[in-house]
C-alpha cells in the first residue's frame, strides 16, 4: 500500500474538504458544463450542510472517472496544487461523529496546520 | 438475535441497573464519602458532573462543523493532535444558546470507551463535597434535564447543582 495520498483542498460554506485526486481528470469551468444535460453532481447534493442555502464563491467541476464511469462534480474554491500527504497523519473520526459519516462520503480527517479537513471519497458521489 | 445474545444483552441491563443503583446508594447514604464535582453554568443555571469522569478542562477553539451529524454534535476540534467531538449541551438540554465568549470551555469527558468534549458556557469551580449532600433529581427539573441528571443540591455558593451523568448523555448520542 502507498503511504503517500495526493490531495486536493477546497472550501465550501467556511468547511475545508479534500479529495484524493486519483479519479480526478481534469477540472473545468462551470460554464462549461451548462449544455450538458446529466453526470453533473453538485457537492452539496450529497453532503448534509446544516446551512442552506449553499452558496459557492468560485465553483470548479471536477471530472471524476472510474473506470469507463465518469461525472462532473462541482466543488468550491479549490486550491490550485494538489498537495502529497502521508497517510499516517490522517485521522479518524471520533466515535460520536464517526457514526454519522457511516453512508456518506466523509471518512476521515486531515490536520493541515490549525485546521481540521474532512476527507471525501469523490467514488461515492456518483449520480 | 440468538438466545445467547438476548441472554448477554438482558445480563448487561441487569448488571448496569445494579451498577446505577450502586452508584446512587454511595451517592446518598454514605455521609463521609467526598467526591469531587466539576461546577459549570449555562443559561444562568448550575450544573455538574463527577470529577472522576472527567479528564480536563479546554479553553474554546473554533468547532469544524461535520455535515451530517445531528446539532446535539456541534463538530470536532483538535486536542494536541487528536480529534475529539464536541457535544452541545444546549441543544440536549433544550436551554438558549448563548454566544461563545472568553469564559467558554470544553469539558473533556470520558465514559467507558467514549471520550468527547462538551461544550459549557463557564467552568466555575471544582469542589470536593460529602455525597450526601447530593439528593434524588427533584420532579421540578425540566425532562431534558431530569433525563441526564443523576440528583441535586445546594452544592455551590447557596446554588442548586445538578450532577450530570456523562454516561447517560454519551449513551443518548450513541444511535
Amino acid at each position: 500500500m502507498e503511504n503517500e495520498v495526493t490531495l486536493l483542498f477546497f472550501n465550501i460554506m467556511g468547511i475545508d474538504f479534500a479529495m484524493d485526486v486519483a479519479p480526478v481528470t481534469a477540472m473545468v469551468s462551470v460554464e462549461s458544463l451548462v449544455n450538458q444535460k446529466s453526470g453533473i453532481v453538485w457537492f452539496h447534493e450529497k453532503i448534509n450542510f446544516s446551512q442552506t442555502p449553499v452558496v459557492y464563491d468560485c465553483p470548479k467541476a471536477l471530472r471524476i472517472t472510474t473506470g469507463k464511469k465518469q461525472f462532473h462534480l462541482t466543488i468550491d474554491n479549490p486550491r490550485e496544487m494538489p498537495v502529497s500527504i502521508c497517510i499516517d497523519t490522517i485521522k479518524q473520526f471520533p466515535v460520536l461523529v464517526d457514526q454519522f459519516s457511516h453512508g456518506t462520503p466523509l471518512w476521515a480527517v486531515y490536520l493541515l496546520k490549525d485546521r481540521l479537513v474532512l476527507l471525501v471519497d469523490a467514488l461515492t458521489m456518483f449520480p | 438475535m440468538s438466545e445467547i445474545g438476548a441472554d448477554q444483552s438482558k445480563h448487561q441491563l441487569i448488571l448496569d441497573a445494579v451498577k446505577d443503583k450502586a452508584v446512587k446508594n454511595q451517592a446518598q447514604d454514605s455521609p463521609d464519602k467526598k467526591i469531587e464535582i466539576v461546577v459549570f453554568s449555562m443559561a444562568h443555571r448550575y450544573f455538574a458532573f463527577k470529577g472522576s469522569g472527567i479528564r480536563e478542562i479546554l479553553p474554546y477553539t473554533p468547532i469544524t462543523e461535520v455535515p451530517g451529524c445531528p446539532r446535539t454534535i456541534r463538530g470536532i476540534i483538535n486536542v494536541r493532535g487528536i480529534i475529539e467531538s464536541v457535544v452541545d449541551l444546549h441543544t440536549l438540554l433544550e436551554i438558549e444558546d448563548t454566544p461563545t465568549s472568553n469564559r467558554t470551555r470544553f469539558i473533556l469527558a470520558q465514559s467507558e470507551k467514549i471520550l468527547s468534549g462538551i461544550q459549557v458556557e463557564s467552568v466555575e469551580d471544582v469542589l470536593s463535597v460529602e455525597s450526601n449532600q447530593i439528593k434524588a433529581v427533584i420532579s421540578t427539573l425540566p425532562a431534558a434535564t431530569q433525563k441526564y441528571a443523576l440528583g441535586g443540591g445546594e452544592l455551590y455558593k447557596d446554588h442548586y447543582v445538578v450532577l450530570l451523568s456523562v454516561k447517560k448523555i454519551f449513551t443518548e448520542l450513541l444511535q
